[in-house]
C-alpha cells in the first residue's frame, strides 16, 4: 500500500508541470496574436484613447511581460483567473463557477450513458463473436460514431418533445421551478433538499441532452471493449481457467478486468474532453456549461475569459489523468511498483 | 479397466478455405498410473487431440466423431456442465506457457480458491486457501506464496503453481502440454521430476504431450507417435525407442541431438503435409525411404504386432 501511496503522489505532483506549461503556452499565443486585446474586445466601437489607455492599465496589460506572467499565476493559485476584458467587473472564476456545474453534470449523465451502452454492446459483440450479433452490434459501433450531435439531438428533441410531449427541448430547469443551488448540479442539489419536484424537472431536461452526446460517444468504446475484451477470451489464463472448471461467467469478468486498461484510458480521455464542454450538445439543449461559453467568450475576444478557462481546463485534465492512474493501479497489480 | 479409452477419435476445424481434419481415427488407452507420452512435430494433432479429451478445443475445432471413455462415461457426450465440473477435479491440465496461463490481475491463493470453491472441494474460503498452500507446497513452493501476483515469481515457478493447480484436487489423469518447452533445460529437469514424484505419490496417469522423444523415452510408460493426424506407432516406451517399427518414429528417433555422437544430425527429408490436402495413401511416404509399391494408393491399417500398434505396410 505504501507502493501506491508513493505512486499517486507522484502522478498529483505531475499535475503541476503540466498546468504551468499549458498557463504558459496560452500566456505566450496570448501576447502573440497581432493586434491590441482591449482594442479587439471593444470592435468596432470608437473609444477614446485615453480611456483604452486606461483600461490597459486596469487589466494589467502595461506591466513587462513576467510581471503580467506571475501575477496572473500568483492569482491562479487563489483560483482566481482575472476580469472579464469585455464586462468590467466580472471576475472569471464567478463564470467558471455558474457555468462548470452544468458541464459537470452533463458530463457525468452522457459519461454513464456511453459507457452503460458502450459496454453492454462491446461486451455482447465478444461473447458471441462472429454471429449476426456481432455484426450488428458493429454496425451500431459505426452508426453511433458518425452520427452529428446537432442532427440527433434535434431528431430526439422531435419524437420526445414535440411528438410525444414527455420531455423539455432546452435548459436545465424549468425556470418556474424554484431549487436552492448549492452544489450547482440541479440533480444533486434537488436530492439534497428533497425537492422532489425539481429533481424530476432536472432529471427530465438532462435525459436528451445525455443520451445524444451518450449515444455517440458511446460507439468508440463498442469498438474498444469488443476488440480487447475478443482478445482477452483467447487467451491461455482464460483457456486455463476453463481447465480448472470455473464457471464460464466467472471467466468472463476475469477477462473483461483483464481487458479495462485500454478502455479506462479512453474514459479518462473523453471525460477530460466533456469537461471542457461538448459545445455541440450545449449549444442544440441551450445548456449553459462550459462549451457554449468558450464559444461566447472567443466570439466576444474576451482574452482574460479564453485564457482562465484553459488553465482551469488544464486542472481538470491533471485531476482526470490523476483518478485514471489511480483506477490502473487498482486493476492491474503490476502497475503499483 | 482402463482409466480412459479414446475410440476412432476424429477431430475437425472448419476453416476459411474448407475442412481440415487435425485428428484422424485416433484409438488410444491409458491405464490407471500409466504415463502415456504423445510425441510428433509441431502440426501433427498431438496437442488438439489431448485438448479433446477434458473439452478444450479451442473454435473452430470440433470433434467429428469417435468416443472419449473416461472412467466408464463418455465425455464426448457430456453437456457442457458435465465436463467443467470434470475439469479441474478429475482431469488436470497443465499449458505450455507458465507465464500466460496465470491471470496477472490477480493473486495465485484467489485463482486456486476459486477453482476448489467452484468444485465444492472445502466448505469455507479459508479452507480452501489452506488446502491452495498444501498444493503449493507439494510443488516445493512456500506455502506463504497464495499471497504473490504471477508476476512476482519466475518461469519455472509459475510451471510449479500451474500444476499445484491443477493436481490440488487429486484428479485421476493430469494432461500436461509441453509444460517444459517455455522453460530452460535445467528447469525443465526439475519440472519433469516433479510431475514423476506426483504421479507415483498419487497414482494418477499422465498424458504428457511432447515434441521431445528423448525426454518422453526418460519418463513414460507408453509413447504415442503422430504424425499428419495419425497415430502411427503406438506402444511401450522402451520397445518403441529400442527398436523402432514405422519408419518415421525411427526417422524421429535418429533426427534427435546427441551430445556425446559426433555426427551431423539427421533430418527427414522433405516437409509435414499440408493437412487440408494430405498425400495418398500412406501419409509418410513422400518423405519415406522404405516405401514401396502399396504405400502410395492404399492407407495401411493400424495393426498389433509384438505388444503394439502400428500402421504402415511393412507389417501387414
Amino acid at each position: 500500500m505504501a507502493g501506491l501511496a508513493r505512486y499517486l503522489l507522484l502522478r498529483a505532483l505531475l499535475i503541476i508541470p503540466t498546468v504551468l506549461i499549458l498557463y504558459t503556452l496560452v500566456f505566450v499565443i496570448m501576447r502573440v496574436i497581432p493586434g491590441d486585446p482591449v482594442q479587439a474586445a471593444l470592435g468596432t466601437r470608437y473609444v477614446p484613447p485615453e480611456q483604452l489607455e486606461l483600461l490597459r492599465e486596469r487589466h494589467g496589460l502595461n506591466d513587462p511581460l513576467y510581471v503580467q506572467y506571475f501575477k496572473y499565476l500568483a492569482g491562479v493559485a487563489r483560483f482566481d483567473f482575472g476580469e472579464s476584458l469585455v464586462i468590467e467587473g466580472r471576475r472569471i472564476a464567478d463564470d467558471i463557477k455558474d457555468r462548470f456545474p452544468a458541464t459537470l453534470e452533463l458530463t457525468i449523465a452522457s459519461f454513464i450513458v456511453s459507457v452503460g451502452i458502450g459496454m453492454a454492446t462491446g461486451i455482447l459483440a465478444a461473447v458471441r463473436r462472429g454471429s449476426k450479433l456481432d455484426t450488428a452490434m458493429r454496425v451500431y459501433s459505426i452508426v453511433a460514431y458518425t452520427l452529428f450531435i446537432p442532427w440527433l439531438g434535434s431528431i430526439l428533441i422531435m419524437i420526445f418533445s414535440l411528438w410525444l410531449g414527455l420531455l423539455p427541448t432546452h435548459g436545465r430547469l424549468d425556470p418556474r421551478i424554484s431549487l436552492e443551488h448549492k452544489t450547482g448540479l440541479y440533480v444533486l442539489d434537488a436530492i439534497l433538499t428533497q425537492n422532489w419536484v425539481a429533481l424530476k424537472d432536472a432529471l427530465a431536461h438532462l435525459v436528451l441532452p445525455a443520451l445524444t452526446l451518450g449515444i455517440v460517444l458511446s460507439g468508440a468504446y463498442t469498438r474498444l471493449v469488443r476488440a480487447n475484451l475478443s482478445e482477452a477470451l483467447v487467451s491461455d489464463f482464460v483457456r486455463a481457467y476453463r481447465a480448472r472448471g470455473v464457471r464460464e461467467r466467472r471467466i468472463l469478468l476475469h477477462a473483461l478486468r483483464n481487458s479495462l486498461i485500454p478502455v479506462v484510458t479512453m474514459m479518462g480521455l473523453q471525460m477530460a474532453i466533456l469537461l471542457g464542454g461538448a459545445v455541440l450538445t450545449e449549444t442544440t439543449f441551450s445548456w449553459p456549461g462550459m462549451g457554449s461559453y468558450l464559444l461566447e467568450k472567443v466570439e466576444a475576444r474576451d482574452y482574460t475569459a479564453v485564457q482562465g478557462v484553459v488553465v482551469f481546463f488544464s486542472f481538470m485534465v491533471g485531476l482526470i489523468s490523476l483518478i485514471v492512474d489511480a483506477i490502473y493501479a487498482l486493476i492491474d497489480p503490476r502497475i503499483r511498483y | 479397466m482402463a482409466l480412459l479409452r479414446i475410440e476412432d477419435l476424429n477431430i475437425d476445424y472448419m476453416t476459411l478455405r474448407g475442412r481440415l481434419r487435425a485428428v484422424k481415427n485416433a484409438s488410444l488407452t491409458l491405464g490407471e498410473g500409466e504415463w502415456l507420452s504423445i510425441v510428433g512435430e509441431s502440426g501433427s494433432g498431438k496437442s488438439t487431440l489431448a485438448m479433446a479429451i477434458p473439452g478444450l478445443l479451442l473454435p473452430p475445432g470440433r470433434i467429428a466423431s469417435g468416443r472419449i471413455i473416461f472412467q466408464g462415461r463418455d465425455l464426448t457426450g457430456m453437456s457442457r456442465d458435465e465436463l467443467r465440473r470434470i475439469r479441474g477435479s478429475e482431469i488436470g491440465v497443465v499449458f505450455q506457457d507458465p507465464l500466460t496461463s496465470l491471470d496477472p490481475l490477480r493473486t495465485i491463493g484467489d485463482q486456486m480458491v476459486e477453482a476448489i470453491m467452484e468444485h465444492r472441494a472445502a466448505d469455507s474460503k479459508r479452507e480452501a486457501l489452506e488446502m491452495a498452500s498444501a498444493a503449493l507446497e507439494s510443488v516445493g513452493i512456500p506455502g506463504n506464496r497464495v499471497k504473490y501476483y504471477p508476476h512476482q515469481l519466475s518461469g519455472g515457478q509459475r510451471q510449479r503453481v500451474m500444476i499445484a493447480m491443477a493436481v490440488m484436487l487429486k484428479p485421476r489423469l493430469l494432461i500436461a502440454d509441453e509444460p517444459t518447452t517455455a522453460l530452460d533445460v535445467i528447469v525443465q529437469a526439475s519440472i519433469m521430476r516433479l510431475l514423476k514424484s506426483l504421479q507415483r505419490k498419487m497414482g494418477m496417469s499422465i498424458i504428457l504431450i511432447t515434441h521431445d522423444i528423448a525426454l518422453a523415452a526418460e519418463v513414460s510408460d507408453r509413447i504415442a507417435v503422430m504424425y499428419a493426424a495419425e497415430i502411427v506407432e503406438e506402444g511401450p516406451a522402451e520397445q518403441v525407442i529400442e527398436e523402432p517399427l514405422h519408419p518415421y518414429t525411427e526417422a524421429l528417433i535418429k533426427s534427435t541431438p546427441d551430445l556425446w555422437r559426433e555426427k551431423t544430425l539427421y533430418s527427414i527429408p522433405g516437409n509435414p503435409p499440408d493437412l487440408r490436402n494430405p498425400p495418398s495413401g500412406c501419409r509418410f511416404h513422400p518423405r519415406c525411404h522404405k516405401a514401396f509399391e502399396p504405400c502410395k494408393s492404399r492407407e495401411p491399417r493400424p495393426t498389433r504386432i509384438r505388444g503394439r500398434t502400428v500402421a504402415c505396410h511393412l507389417y501387414g
